[in-house]
């Protein structure tokens, strides 16, 4: 391409320079990529929301706001609405809390440290997948571990279908996945405590804080960094998240423990009605998008108060 | 009162220790309890759910699962998404942080944002159309396709990351290597991917997990049962024998042993690899 246009055009024009050429060579591949397989998707799922689109047939109409009015006239529409806050107001605090926790107390434990994080992270190597058999069975009203030792115990009055009824479902669904995914976040709250420099600890040790000070005037403050990125983090990751409660719950009992990522699966791939889907799948783009910037911006606002 | 800070603070580790060892009971009872039961006869499961002696041992659940499961083809079929997918991800994306670099120019800049803020897109958003996408490439039901979903879903992620490693490299690596008359072509190859490796590893750690833990992808892009990935053969095992545990428990061992393996011998790369991709990024 270089050397046409300087035959074109001799002396006339500069010669491009070689880095541009290259750049454009090296980032095309992942351009075209993400392009086709990400971006197109995307902004297909905004256009066939409004039309009548089946997936399959080249044929469709322009159906106007008629998807998302069903998706949001649907019975079901309250539940969806209500589960998605109380996992992101209840299941990203108290993740970050015990991951920050967690990390704290793993932090200047001494030998067995390592031990703990490999089994904190240990549910995720092993998969959502076999994660949720395992809790699906644990929460097994009838032949259940959990069952085993209440009535071990002497406690068979505690003993519940925890996943078989809407009071319980969505507080067990959330056990499930604080118990799958804590592991993570205290790594990554691990590597925000390994920069902090020592000095400071023992300065303050030297001035005779206790352990409380400590934490809320020197570590978190330190870690305010890992703290921004693991609620942005985990705030997409829980609206997102699709394999745990499709294994374990299915959304079930009825509507129950419905979450945005799960319905646009079932109406999409399930009830076969492609415009609800994607209407779904767009409204979670945006919740997630809105959520992610307000995040960003309050805790970016919160970092330099600090 | 210097004794008495040293038994404090010996007192203080105690008490940490303790604390976390009762988490770990918490997190390895439902390991044990899939794990011993994968060895048990069904009727034994509810009578004994957490002790296994040798007369009830078996390898008839692990033997009879390994048999319906397919396990050895569904196991390369997995082994092949995974290493088609990393394949993708790796060279593409470090191509493109490094494409990003060289040319070190406002409107690569723009692109590198555009690359970054694709993170927060949740996989929903483009479901429905790649699979009719896949459809019309010939590429449902095909390895390539899932690596594919796969790699542009990375991509953000990956770019972000070399991204971040790369910058940190001085610039007058590449000056001089340009003087010394090496193509970019080369210099990307023998001087950049070495001195990435840390970044590599840690992207297939974290990535290549995902790929072989995933079910959501698999699930809308095969049908075939044949291409199936070890997931989504547990997922189909499982759902259609809900109440024969001893199987069930039997298909996860097998299922989750190469991962696990891999971990635990691993350990330290890994749990380095989560921490070191937080701190950079």
């Amino acid at each position: 391409m270089l050397k046409e246009s300087q035959k074109i055009v001799p002396m006339k024009r500069k010669p491009i320079n070689p880095k541009y050429v290259n750049g454009v060579l090296f980032t095309l591949p992942a351009i075209i990529l993400v392009t086709v397989f990400l971006i197109v998707p995307i902004l297909l799922s905004f256009r066939y929301s409004v039309t009548n689109w089946n997936g399959i047939s080249p044929e469709y109409h322009f159906v106007g706001m008629e998807n998302y009015r069903s998706v949001i006239q649907s019975p079901e529409f309250k539940t969806l609405f209500f589960n998605t806050f109380y996992l992101i107001i209840l299941y990203v605090p108290v993740l970050n809390v015990m991951a920050i926790f967690f990390a704290v107390t793993i932090y200047d434990i001494g030998r067995f440290a390592n031990f703990y994080k490999v089994v904190l992270f240990l549910p995720n190597i092993v998969s959502m997948v076999v994660v949720g058999f395992i809790w699906r069975t644990i929460y097994n009203p009838s032949t259940g571990p959990l069952v085993y030792i209440l009535e071990k115990i002497g406690q068979e009055g505690w003993i519940q279908d925890w996943i078989g009824q809407k009071q319980t479902v969505m507080p067990a669904l959330s056990i499930a996945i604080i118990w799958f995914a804590v592991g993570f976040y205290v790594l990554i709250y691990l590597g925000g405590l390994s920069t902090v420099p020592e000095e400071l600890y023992e300065a303050a040790a030297v001035d005779g804080i206790n352990w409380w000070q400590k934490l809320f005037y020197i570590t978190l403050p330190l870690i305010a960094q890992s703290i921004t990125i693991n609620v942005i983090v985990s705030t997409i990751a829980i609206l997102t998240l699709f394999d745990l409660p499709y294994v374990l719950t299915q959304g079930g009992p009825g509507y129950a423990s419905q979450t945005m990522a799960l319905m646009s699966y079932q109406y999409a791939f399930k009830a076969m009605s492609q415009g609800k889907g994607m209407a779904m799948a767009v409204m979670l783009t945006l919740v997630t998008v809105i959520f992610a910037i307000a995040e960003l911006f309050f805790l970016n606002k919160k970092e330099i108060d600090l | 009162m210097k004794w008495n800070q040293k038994s404090k603070r010996t007192l203080r580790i105690l008490i940490k220790n303790g604390f976390m060892m009762l988490i770990m009971i918490f997190y390895l009872l439902p390991f044990w309890y899939v794990v011993n039961n994968a060895f048990k006869e069904k009727s034994y499961i509810s009578l004994t759910p957490f002790t296994i002696t040798p007369e009830i041992f078996t390898l008839e659940n692990i033997h009879s699962a390994f048999e319906k499961m397919d396990y050895l083809s569904t196991f390369l079929n997995s082994f092949m998404v995974l290493i088609l997918s990393c394949s993708i991800f790796i060279i593409v994306g470090s191509m493109a942080a490094y494409g990003i670099y060289i040319a070190n120019h406002k409107g690569f800049q723009m692109l590198y944002v555009m690359f970054v803020s694709l993170i927060a897109f949740p996989f929903q958003a483009a479901m429905v159309p790649l699979v009719s996408l896949l459809r019309t490439l010939h590429l449902s039901d095909h390895f390539l396709g899932l690596a594919l979903i796969y790699s542009a879903m990375f991509m953000p992620f990956v770019v972000f990351l070399y991204s971040g490693f790369i910058r940190s490299l001085p610039r007058e690596l590449m000056e001089s290597a340009r003087i010394d008359g090496g193509s970019y072509f080369k210099i990307y190859v023998y001087i950049y991917m070495p001195l990435l490796k840390t970044v590599t590893g840690i992207i297939l750690v974290l990535r290549g997990v995902y790929v072989w833990n995933d079910l959501q992808v698999p699930l809308i892009v095969i049908n075939d049962s044949t291409k199936q990935t070890l997931q989504q053969r547990l997922y189909v095992f499982a759902q259609s024998r809900i109440g024969n545990f001893d199987l069930v428990f039997a298909g996860a061992l097998l299922v989750c042993l190469p991962m696990v393996m891999l971990f635990l011998l691993m350990q330290k790369s890994f749990i380095k690899g989560v921490m070191a991709g937080s701190v950079k990024g």
